[in-house]
């Protein structure tokens, strides 16, 4: 559905765009230099320091979907909205102190690294790339059918050239400037967005009196429903579905592949611990400032505006950020508009290249070189089959978004890419770290037990079922983490009690030394392509 | 010249000797190590997570008093909710003090320990 906002916008925002856009090939430029071997290719050579990661870690969440989305979705729906951020920030909390530092311990350059350090075993190393890859690939394709939706409605470019123009482009970035170039564009995009963020909060806050209490006041008389709206129950949302949305954001976020790879980046256990903590910090504050923003967006756009925010409520902080600045057609109204339109551009840009690099890396490193290959390639060969993966990636998931449309929903394929994390991934990883009898049957069959109860209960959800929402369907809950979540546990424990492998205890005593210390953990490289030689 | 190396996890290249992990695990230091991270983990993760657990039925089933008013516009649960962002940061604070204070120094200890071997 598209909304545009004004037909002068156009070349404001497009040379805003454009400005983006050069500043991010300059880097990819710069990183281009700095990437000739594997590390340097996903892992940025374990150089990155704590901040920025942290600032690139805080990126990988601020997406589109919740500097948008999330806004849109409390404008829309209050309080009701705002519970998700707190499920996403406890996520990051327990991805801060349950895997932080071990995984930097432990892993290569990515999590099937991990699992495999523990499991040598295939099955386990192809298992675990090929459920990133199916979550970063339905991550991927609902980026980039917001990332048109967005682009079209602001600048009133078509839905396809638009994610053709943003494929294109972050192909670039990851073929030549690879996780170098993707940590940079993502840190530089998170500081405009936490900028915006500041900004708008300033001057929601301004045009209440300084009072939070104020603007909660005019914003539940902006309503409906009003006191509820500050309330839970204002979206009529069932209990039942409530604690299932927040689940599927609290464990899913804790396992979100294309963030866990970030923290392979950094020096060593210490400087990944510390760049969790501000990726905490940062995204914590980020959020309350969602809910300034929404609130305020409701409270100073009133109800009115519901019909102009597009679906979800997409458009409710563009329209809020036209109106701090003077209003529609004013010189500070249309500054503002294109100002936060170019910051979420930047944000789909950097969200989609991340997870290009993430999707690349399962392929590459996971399933061709350590598993086909079975590690005998050089890092030179591997490098070159990661760029014509980043390649592939970018075609694959632009062709399938055109399929998708514009009007493909989805919050439902975010919703099925979390569940995937939250119940495939997550128990795996948890038990992996800290369970001495944990066997590597157990590890495939919590993968496999996560990943088809999550898919076949999104398929029955009444969402996907064919048939109008007034039909039962046969899963009656939006969300399948109730159920998905105990069952990947349960596949975990049934895997491991049914194979009875005792030799996975030897395995364990080596993990369980390495992430509690570091020994063992891979150095740190470096951008030098001279040291690289040496190597 | 670069040599074909193996991109398979496992201990790097470099490594001079295969460490001892059997003797690691059993060292005094290490279970220290253990012990104590273990001692601050365990405990504050459950905390948390149960204090997130409450906030969470309550949002799914206590409207009402979740409504409620502490001064106008400002709701239990609005407060609430900006308290699991703060239990968050304190957390965080807490963990990498612990970690600064004590851990990091048993893990060097460790390290410098295996290294000796």
């Amino acid at each position: 559905m598209s909304v545009p906002l004004a037909a002068e916008l156009n070349e404001l925002a497009l040379s805003v765009f454009g400005a983006i856009l050069a500043v991010s090939l300059a880097i990819t430029g710069w990183a281009a230099k700095r990437t000739r071997t594997a590390t340097q290719f996903w892992a940025a050579g374990r150089g990155v320091g704590s901040a920025q990661n942290g600032l690139a870690i805080s990126g990988d969440l601020m997406s589109a979907a919740t500097f948008l989305g999330f806004t849109g979705l409390i404008f829309l729906d209050g309080f009701d909205a705002w519970v998700i951020p707190t499920a996403s920030i406890l996520g990051l909390l327990l991805m801060f102190i349950l895997f932080a530092e071990r995984l930097r311990n432990l892993g290569k350059f990515t999590i099937a690294d991990v699992l495999a350090s523990r499991f040598h075993e295939s099955p386990v190393r192809a298992a675990a790339a090929l459920a990133t890859l199916f979550i970063v690939l339905i991550y991927l394709i609902a980026q980039l059918v917001g990332a048109g939706v967005v682009l079209q409605a602001l600048t009133g470019v078509s839905f396809e050239l638009a994610v053709l123009g943003t494929s294109a482009v972050i192909v670039v970035y990851v073929v030549f400037g690879g996780m170098l170039a993707v940590t940079w564009v993502q840190i530089i995009k998170a500081v405009l967005l936490l900028s915006a963020g500041i900004v708008l909060t300033a001057l929601v806050l301004g045009k209440v009196g300084g009072s939070p209490i104020q603007l909660f006041d005019r914003a539940a008389e902006a309503h409906p429903a009003g006191r509820g709206y500050l309330g839970p129950g204002a979206s009529g949302r069932s209990p039942v579905d409530t604690m299932s949305i927040m689940l599927v954001f609290l464990f899913g976020t804790a396992a979100l592949p294309h963030v866990l790879m970030r923290f392979f980046t950094v020096p060593d256990a210490a400087a990944a611990r510390r760049s969790a903590a501000w990726a905490v910090v940062l995204i914590g504050s980020f959020f309350v400032m969602t809910s300034v923003i929404g609130f305020g967006a409701r409270a100073l756009l009133g109800p009115g505006a519901v019909e102009s925010v597009g679906l979800g409520g997409n458009l409710a902080t563009p329209k809020l950020a036209e109106y701090l600045g003077g209003g529609a057609g004013s010189m500070g109204g249309d500054l503002f508009l294109a100002f936060v339109s170019a910051v979420a551009f930047a944000t789909i840009l950097a969200v989609v290249a991340g997870l290009v690099i993430a999707a690349s890396g399962a392929v590459v490193h996971d399933l061709w070189s350590s598993i086909i290959r079975r590690g005998q390639d050089a890092e030179r060969d591997e490098l070159h089959a990661a760029r014509i993966a980043a390649v592939v990636v970018g075609l694959i998931a632009t062709g399938l978004t055109m399929l998708a449309g514009p009007a493909f929903n989805v919050a439902f394929l975010v919703g099925l890419a979390l569940s995937v994390a939250a119940s495939a991934n997550f128990p795996v990883l948890l038990l992996s770290l800290t369970w001495r009898r944990f066997s590597a049957a157990g590890a495939l069959m919590g993968i496999a037990f996560g990943l088809v109860t999550s898919l076949a209960l999104i398929a029955m959800s009444p969402a996907v079922w064919p048939g109008p929402d007034s039909e039962e369907s046969p899963f009656g809950l939006a969300y399948p983490t109730m159920i998905s979540i105990p069952a990947g546990f349960l596949g975990c424990w049934l895997g491991t009690v049914l194979s009875g492998d005792r030799h996975g205890e030897r395995a364990f005593t080596r993990m369980l030394v390495r992430t509690q210390t570091g020994l063992g953990a891979e150095p740190v490289v470096g951008p030098d392509p001279a040291a690289a030689e040496v190597q | 010249m670069r040599t074909v190396e193996p991109l398979d996890a496992g201990p790097p290249a470099s490594a001079p000797t295969e460490t001892d992990w059997d003797a690691v695990e059993r060292s005094e230091a290490f279970r220290e190590l253990v012990m104590r991270r273990r001692r601050f983990v365990a405990p504050v993760t459950l905390l948390a997570l149960a204090w997130w657990v409450a906030f969470l039925l309550l949002v799914s089933y206590a409207h009402d008093f979740m409504g409620s008013s502490i001064s106008g516009g400002l709701t239990v649960a609005y407060a609430l909710g900006l308290s699991q962002f703060v239990m968050a940061w304190l957390v965080v604070w807490g963990y990498l003090r612990k970690s600064d204070s004590d851990l990091e120094p048993l893990e060097q200890r460790v390290v410098n320990d295996a290294k000796g071997q």
